[in-house]
């Protein structure tokens, strides 16, 4: 942990302006990415579910 | 070693963000912002039923908390700690001394990075406070009415709240506005890059908050309260009040993002918070999408925003097809995709499905409810009392 914290430190006191902005500009596009990934995972498995609940209890019935 | 190389990677990697780049920084901006006030608008439309076209107001609360309070803290703490500040105490010199005292503002703040942070987290807590006041006022005289009556409602006050801003000078500006102090200035890279991860990460964290409210009891209230609102006054719940909180809730956060952009823009001025950007592309992104999920939510606000932006980019390509000005088109596909959704696709692309909680099986007892045969009751009925007939003759 120290080890990257010290790395992390290390990067952020050395790095120039133009880097700060290519760190952050690729975290801007995870976020963009990881919004809808999520979100559309969520909706798979949830719609995945209730085909499986329904599966159910057509066979209960 | 490990930093070495990490260093020399991004040395190999494109730097400076400019052209292709900045365009995909102005994107994933609006996105950010407008998938703030289209999630809080499902919120509210989608699962509890209010047809709020009052979002503009609420992001315009937002705007305001910054040009009218936030900066004149800002101005304050400046004066005191030396920063020699022009007066800003009456009309005239709040509107002229603006550009002289935010550029000496911006100075003072290049070298403030915790102070700065501070006002950037203090100006959204205002504007979430002041949000959420004013989602309660509307609610006051608006809540108990009909969804019709609402909506000319909200869009008065939305208009109202733009007249308030253009003829109160020390709100915004009036119809010049106002310059804002940049809370990023001490970062030495492009503020336009930290502007947008920040409204994205809000926009996430608002993501949550929504997911999780929706998957609880209330969320299951605010559906129940959608479908039929008589049903659940009839059981004890307080209707107005629910409605009232909801307003309240997502008024908040849509303030937010009138905040994320008046440091975007690094400028406030009331002309640009009109409802046809604040309230009906948000409505559009909803009905395409498909209201009461979050994804149709963010598939519309991620179709509608890279339509506008093609637009934008390729206008000179696009003229060549129109015989009217290019600046029209947006307006146009706004009202036309409106007219075609609500006609092919009513319920958007992603309709919404069944509320799926775990541990409950709700297509079990939908099941269950469909195997009651009513029909055949009067023949039952006609069935018993035969029986009935035939033992008392036996008798």
């Amino acid at each position: 942990m120290n080890f990257l914290m010290l790395v992390a430190l290390r990067l952020v006191t050395q790095m120039s302006a133009d880097q700060l902005d290519t760190i952050l500009f690729w975290v801007m596009i995870a976020i963009w990415v990881i919004m809808p990934t999520f979100i559309v995972y969520e909706e798979l498995m949830e719609r995945r579910a209730l085909r499986e609940a329904e599966k159910m209890s057509e066979g209960q019935a | 070693m490990y930093a070495n190389i990490a260093l020399s990677m991004l040395g190999s990697m494109p730097t400076a963000i400019e052209g292709t780049s900045r365009l995909i920084v102005d994107i994933a901006m609006f996105f950010g912002l407008l998938v703030i006030v289209a999630m809080a608008l499902n919120f509210q439309y989608g699962n509890a039923g209010i047809p709020n076209m009052g979002c503009a107001v609420q992001v315009i609360i937002g705007a305001f908390t910054i040009s009218a309070i936030v900066m004149r803290i800002m101005f304050t703490v400046a004066a005191q700690t030396g920063v020699p500040l022009d007066n800003w105490n009456n009309d005239f010199k709040w509107i002229y001394s603006n550009p002289a005292n935010v550029g000496l503002m911006n100075e003072f703040l290049k070298s403030q990075a915790v102070l700065s942070m501070g006002f950037l987290l203090l100006s959204i807590g205002l504007a979430m406070i002041l949000g959420a006041g004013i989602g309660y006022l509307l609610a006051l005289p608006a809540i108990r009415l009909r969804a019709t009556y609402l909506m000319i409602v909200l869009i008065t006050v939305a208009d109202a709240s733009q007249i308030i801003g253009r003829n109160v000078t020390q709100i915004s500006g009036g119809t010049l506005g106002v310059w804002i102090p940049d809370v990023f200035a001490w970062y030495p890279g492009d503020r336009g890059v930290i502007t947008a991860v920040i409204t994205l990460f809000i926009g996430l964290v608002s993501f949550f908050i929504f997911r999780t409210m929706l998957n609880s009891p209330y969320g299951r209230l605010m559906r129940a309260l959608r479908e039929n609102e008589v049903t659940i006054g009839s059981v004890g719940k307080n209707v107005v009040g629910i409605r009232r909180n909801i307003l309240m809730f997502a008024s908040g956060i849509t303030a937010i993002a009138g905040v994320m952009n008046c440091y975007y823009l690094l400028y406030s001025n009331e002309n640009g918070y009109q409802r046809a950007y604040w309230t009906y592309w948000p409505w559009l992104m909803l009905i395409l999408g498909g209201p009461g999920n979050n994804a149709g939510t963010f598939l519309g606000a991620a179709l509608i925003i890279a339509l506008r932006r093609i637009i934008i980019v390729y206008k000179f390509t696009i003229q060549q097809f129109f015989f009217f000005p290019i600046s029209y088109l947006e307006d146009i596909i706004l009202g036309g995709l409106l007219v075609v959704v609500m006609i092919f696709r009513p319920n958007g692309l992603i309709p919404e499905k069944l509320l799926y909680i775990p541990g409950i099986n709700y297509a079990k007892m939908v099941q269950e409810e469909v195997k009651v045969d009513w029909r055949a009751a009067p023949k039952a009925r006609q069935k018993a009392a035969e029986d009935k007939a035939k033992k008392e003759a036996k008798k």
